[in-house]
């Protein structure tokens, strides 16, 4: 169920060619920060909601009521719910192939690093010809 | 176990480094530096890894009451708000700073005579220029000759680039016809003194494994240690002790393994910053200084300035690849630096342009603010905000109020047993009126680039970096603790050289200056060695 619910917060994108946050590990990021009881008490709610409000298991939802059902959790219990979803943006932002597709440069930044355009120094022509704007100072010579 | 030295320094970081290799160069002195905090591995800094946004928010998150290293002391800035950022380390807070690396102007050391606040400084911006000269060489500065807002920089490293970014917001400046310039960034954009040019990875402020920016343990350290600096980590300073007429005669400090040495001095040089500084002598009590050593007057720990801080983001249409290169390093504005009383305050700030929030700051900020969904269009919201943003820093003046303080907080402890420290500040009228009219040319400058401001906020509370004032410096015993050249009006041969002294805080990160005031002292120490020692 933890899939379908990381599917329907952060779907795949076939066309930016991002996968869905159901595909990035995230039961290897949630073993390296020890929120496997935040991930069971979210999912518990999840369901409790799905069965209150459809009368149905999460599982068994389409897309569309998925999303409400998640949407709905926000009012329930906003902590839990602000919790769970960030902790899955920082898992889907942090994997290789999400960051290597969104432009966020060189994966991880060391030691390839960037290449950045120099500018235009042109740009600072006005602000030469304005002048100096320091303030004059007596004992500054 | 009692070691031996002439000139014991207490601290590694930005002056604690410039000055173990201005004194290294007296010939046949020993020079001893204890610094409480580890050496750091490059190797292990965030931006080595993609996970790089989450490993920088534990060992090497700025607030010390994060991290809670062996290494951290307590800071309780509940009754401040600003929270206080450092790192204790060798190398200090360089390992974690941006590089920005603008210097204080003349006026800056004149606020009592030119706009009745503050106090004139016993010194001049002249009197320093030797000295920014100096360390500018030594740590390397990019940036670009000609600034109408900063006179005399005659030799720097080529300016690191704006990127399409910066060059919206410097088009924008320009239509406003307000100043603005390249920042003046401690980032080698050369290969220089040895170490390696930078590749703009990025995070500057997780550490640079590249060694491009200058953290002191890259320059300062290396060159001092190779003329004999013995620096010794994990080595937590408890006491400076006095001997029988008064002078310092070393420092008690803790190892490691929590074992008890003497280190025997005939001078003891602080740097520690401003608070680890005032801690240090607030914890030095003894018969003669009841209070804390050298705190006759009761100003040790008064005075405390941070720069109150406003930020404001703006997005744009167009992807500008802004989360590229050295995020604290792209272009300010002193277009209100200096007074005009025009204005409401006086005195006045910079404005330091910050490229784009990466990527799981765009997305948990988005969320948080509901300009990022969750489901089918995630990817759209996302993709309007990553790479199309731009922050611009508000670093104003904050004038010295006693008001302001550090003291010992008796309720906490660091992991030797000594006490932490408790912050108490509050925001001035003209610091309020400053960060609003920051506010408001912050989204003058997004509007006329195009852009959307999407958050301004004041003050931003994380931001604590620039901690200065507190042992000041003055020409009279009566209002100061050192006078102009660092020595304690009470002890002789005890000296401070970092940003404690300051006797005002300029609107500038205050790095370039204190590093200066550190050279300019030393210089004065080894011209006098004779009767100082």
């Amino acid at each position: 169920m933890v899939d379908q619910i990381l599917d329907t917060i952060i779907p795949q994108d076939e066309a930016l060619g991002l996968p869905s946050a159901a595909r990035i590990n995230f039961d290897a990021y949630c073993a390296q920060y020890g929120i496997q009881d935040l991930v069971a008490r979210y999912g518990n709610l999840v369901e409790l909601t799905a069965e209150a409000k459809l009368g149905k298991p999460f599982r068994h939802l389409d897309a569309d009521e998925r999303f409400a059902i998640i949407t709905a959790t926000s009012a329930k219990n906003f902590r839990l719910y602000s919790s769970f979803v960030i902790h899955v943006m920082r898992a889907y932002y942090t994997h290789k192939q999400v960051l290597s597709q969104i432009g966020s440069g060189a994966v991880p930044p060391f030691p390839t690093g960037n290449i950045i355009d120099q500018g235009d120094w042109d740009l600072l022509e006005p602000v030469y010809e304005r002048g100096p704007i320091y303030r004059a100072i007596e004992d500054f010579s | 176990m009692s070691d031996i030295a002439d000139i014991l320094i207490v601290g590694s970081g930005a002056s604690g480094a410039a000055a173990a290799w201005s004194l290294a160069h007296v010939p046949g002195v020993k020079v001893v530096c204890l610094e409480q905090g580890a050496a750091t591995l490059p190797e292990h800094y965030p931006s080595i890894a993609a996970d790089w946004e989450l490993r920088r928010q534990d060992s090497y998150n700025p607030s010390p009451n994060v991290r809670r290293l062996p290494a951290d002391y307590p800071i309780d800035d509940s009754s401040s708000p600003i929270a206080i950022a450092n790192y204790n380390a060798v190398g200090g807070s360089t390992i974690l700073y941006s590089g920005h690396f603008p210097r204080f102007h003349p006026s800056d050391f004149r606020t009592k005579s030119l706009d009745g606040v503050g106090d004139d400084w016993p010194l001049s911006y002249a009197e320093l220029l030797p000295f920014f000269k100096q360390n500018e060489g030594m740590m390397g500065v990019a940036g670009l000759v000609g600034d109408t807002a900063n006179p005399d920089y005659d030799n720097l490293l080529p300016p690191v680039p704006l990127g399409p970014v910066g060059r919206r917001i410097g088009d924008a400046f320009n239509k406003l016809g307000w100043h603005w310039w390249p920042s003046y960034s401690a980032i080698n954009t050369h290969k220089h003194q040895g170490r390696a040019p930078c590749v703009n990875l990025g995070p500057c402020n997780t550490g640079c494994p590249q060694g491009a920016k200058a953290s002191v343990d890259r320059t300062y350290w290396p060159a001092a240690k190779a003329m004999g600096v013995a620096l010794m980590p994990h080595a937590r300073v408890s006491h400076i002790t006095l001997d029988a007429a008064g002078r310092a005669s070393g420092a008690l400090y803790i190892d490691a393994d929590g074992r008890e040495h003497h280190v025997t001095a005939r001078m003891v040089v602080l740097a520690c910053n401003g608070i680890g500084t005032p801690r240090l002598l607030l914890n030095s009590k003894c018969p003669a200084f009841p209070n804390g050593l050298a705190n006759d007057t009761g100003l040790v720990g008064k005075n405390l300035m941070l720069h109150p801080l406003g930020f404001v983001e703006g997005v744009f249409e167009e992807d500008l690849h802004s989360s590229l290169g050295p995020h604290g390093c792209c272009l300010l504005s002193q277009q209100f630096y200096e007074t005009d009383r025009d204005r409401g305050f006086v005195r006045g700030y910079t404005m330091q342009v910050l490229r784009g929030a990466p990527a799981v700051e765009t997305a948990t900020a988005g969320l948080l603010r509901r300009q990022i969904s969750i489901g089918k269009n995630h990817h759209r919201d996302f993709g309007r905000v990553f790479n199309r943003t731009a922050g611009i820093a508000i670093i104003t003046e904050d004038l010295p109020e006693t008001h302001n303080s550090v003291e010992l907080d008796p309720t906490t402890r660091d992991s030797n047993g000594l006490p932490g420290v408790k912050i108490r500040y509050t925001l001035s009228e003209n610091s309020r009126k400053m960060l609003k009219h920051g506010i408001e040319t912050g989204r003058q400058v997004f509007e006329a680039a195009g852009g959307k401001v999407i958050s301004a906020v004041s003050p931003v509370r994380h931001t604590g970096w620039h901690l200065m004032g507190t042992v000041r410096m003055g020409d009279k015993a009566d209002n100061s603790v050192v006078n102009r050249h660092g020595q304690t009006h009470s002890v002789k041969n005890l000296f401070v050289v970092d940003s404690s002294i300051f006797v005002t805080a300029g609107a500038v990160n205050p790095v370039a200056t204190a590093q200066a005031l550190t050279l300019y002292i030393c210089d004065h120490i080894k011209r006098n060695l004779s009767t100082l020692l």
